[in-house]
């Protein structure tokens, strides 16, 4: 997800992807003995934009599941509600959020997560994700996901945090790698790295943005297929695709535009290694049409099923 | 080494004031991209981002004042109204409040009279859904108990008093007073915005209409309402006119509970209710 900086998903079979996560503490186990929230959630989906509410409901696209905006639903009724309501009855969906500033050092808005739990219980969402970033310091909201710096003291934060968001929403947090344009001096580990560590630690689940690794590594110089070598794989239950805009000596996280090749080919690499993980489109500017998002997520599509075939 | 909580505040601080060099010094330098540099990409993102964010939610105030006029407004109410809620939607609340009270706005009453109809017609769209009564439970309320009772109304319902050149331009009318960038405030009238369906609408009541809903609105019991009513309206004239009004406005669906004196729903108003 990018909060658009003038510049925010969907799926591949996993046959497993709850039950791929690796064992921990009992209150892990709590969680997995009841129904799974992402049981139902395969293949290929699309983030739920507000101008293709009519012809979703009108044409019943063949999309696997959709990505809700959190934010969107949380405080408002009307309209937003009222396709939200039908679209949940026709298809699985995921919760995707921007506001958790689960990096941090506010302490943690538990209005924010009860309003967030009533809408997982009225979607009947099965992962609810958010951003490894801060997005409020001092009460002050930044509305943009702020990098962390990757050190073991934000490890221990981070980890008591999910911990306590996870124990709240009674399920494992999704949380997603973001695209930055500044790393810390003090940084100990890799962004990878601390992925890593931290769903281990913390035991919580990946949401792999496919296009900000590529961003990411771009802006700040570093090998993308190391990257994705650093994460553990049973770890990812979700891929997100967007495109981005390059400022020639830079690139910036807009969702404006279609997938790039090069975001591709880095998917396929991601397939390669992760098998066939949910994956979605992600667009927040100039969206086209409903078929056009169809036909870009065909792409999306041919290359999991080719490349888990050739994997098989 | 800085604490995760101590670069949080150095960088929260370069947002609010572009002040780069405190936190300059704890960033990597790499690649073509200098530290201040990057550090834009996140100041001059966020100040694009709310008023972006501004510019949907009021969009009748961006026409008037044209791209560069209402960016100017919008870093200015930024500055006086850091946004504090998580989501974009609410960081506009105060901004008809902004526009009577900031100089130059101050001195362009229609300004604040159009944001106020932009964040109406906003919040008559995606105010929360509450089920609204219908004609059976206002007929169940006992007459003797009719003085007391309350309505509690929806919470998508505002009632406001708006300059006819406000309601104009809506419609796309005043090209002239676009042009020149200033509608003249002339007569006001009560407007009522509300949702009916998915859908914001609004109407103008007459004045015994409105002082009587603004009575309710400020928590006046019937017979508070029908006082009001009273100023406009001949004193025999009132019962038929309030009774009228609120058949009117349980069929608009603008009433969702009828309360007595003490906020206890009236009985029976417990059942048969008609979805918004």
């Amino acid at each position: 997800m990018a909060l658009s900086r003038k510049a925010d998903a969907n799926g591949l079979l996993d046959p497993e992807p709850p039950a791929r996560a690796a064992s921990g503490g009992s209150a892990l186990e709590e969680r997995r003995s009841r129904p799974s929230p992402g049981d139902s959630i395969q293949g290929f989906g699309l983030g739920l934009r507000p101008c293709h509410y009519e012809d979703i409901l009108s044409s019943s696209p063949r999309i696997d599941w959709f990505e809700l905006l959190s934010e969107n639903y949380l405080d408002v009724g009307g309209q937003p509600l009222y396709f939200l309501d039908r679209i949940c009855e026709r298809y699985p969906v995921v919760m995707h959020g921007v506001s958790m500033t689960i990096g941090g050092t506010d302490p943690l808005d538990f209005e924010y997560l009860q309003r967030l739990k009533q809408l997982a219980e009225r979607t009947g969402a099965c992962w609810i994700s958010d951003h490894l970033c801060w997005t409020r310091h001092g009460g002050q909201q930044l509305h943009d996901l702020m990098p962390l710096p990757y050190t073991e003291e934000a490890l221990r934060h981070l980890s008591k945090r999910i911990a306590s968001v996870q124990d709240y929403l009674g399920r494992q947090l999704v949380l997603e790698n973001v695209s930055s344009y500044l790393e810390f001096e003090c940084s100990s580990l890799t962004e990878a790295q601390f992925l890593a560590e931290l769903s281990r630690e913390a035991d919580c689940l990946l949401l792999l943005d496919v296009n900000n690794v590529h961003v990411s590594a771009t802006n700040h110089g570093f090998e993308p297929l190391r990257y994705l070598d650093e994460l553990p794989t049973e770890r990812i239950v979700q891929i997100h695709l967007a495109g981005h805009s390059d400022c020639g000596t830079h690139l910036i996280d807009s969702h404006d535009a279609p997938v790039v090749p090069a975001v591709w080919k880095l998917y396929r690499e991601a397939i390669r290694r992760f098998g066939q993980v949910p994956t979605m489109i992600e667009r927040d500017g100039d969206i086209p049409p409903l078929a056009d998002m169809l036909e870009e997520l065909d792409q999306a599509r041919n290359i999991a099923l080719s490349t888990a075939s050739c994997r098989a | 080494m800085p604490s995760v909580a101590q670069l949080q505040q150095a960088l929260a601080d370069y947002m609010l004031t572009l002040e780069s060099a405190p936190v300059e010094a704890q960033l990597v330098r790499c690649g073509p991209l200098a530290p201040s540099k990057r550090l834009a990409i996140y100041g001059d993102g966020y100040r694009a981002r709310l008023i972006d964010a501004l510019r949907d939610y009021f969009p009748l105030l961006s026409r008037l004042l044209g791209d560069d006029d209402f960016s100017q407004l919008a870093l200015g109410y930024l500055n006086r109204h850091p946004p504090s809620h998580y989501s974009l939607r609410w960081h506009g609340q105060q901004m008809a409040d902004f526009l009577r009270h900031t100089s130059p706005y101050d001195e362009r009453p229609e300004l604040a009279a159009l944001a106020e109809f932009d964040w109406a017609l906003a919040h008559a769209f995606d105010a929360p859904d509450v089920q609204a009564i219908g004609v059976a439970e206002l007929a169940a309320v006992p007459p003797e108990r009719w003085g007391h009772a309350r309505l509690i109304l929806h919470p998508c319902v505002e009632l406001l008093r708006l300059p006819h050149a406000v309601l104009a331009f809506h419609r796309g009318e005043s090209v002239a007073a676009l042009e020149s960038g200033r509608l003249a405030p002339e007569v006001n009238l009560w407007t009522l915005i509300w949702r009916r369906g998915r859908k914001a609408r609004f109407r103008h009541p007459s004045e015994a209409e409105a002082v009587a809903l603004n009575a309710i609105i400020d928590g006046a019991d019937i017979a508070g309402a029908c006082e009001a009513a009273s100023s406009a309206l001949l004193a025999d004239e009132v019962p038929a006119a309030v009774s009228g009004w609120l058949r009117h406005w349980v069929s608009d669906g603008l009433i969702t509970r009828i309360t007595d004196q003490d906020g206890a729903a009236t009985d029976p108003l417990k059942t048969e209710t008609n979805a918004q």
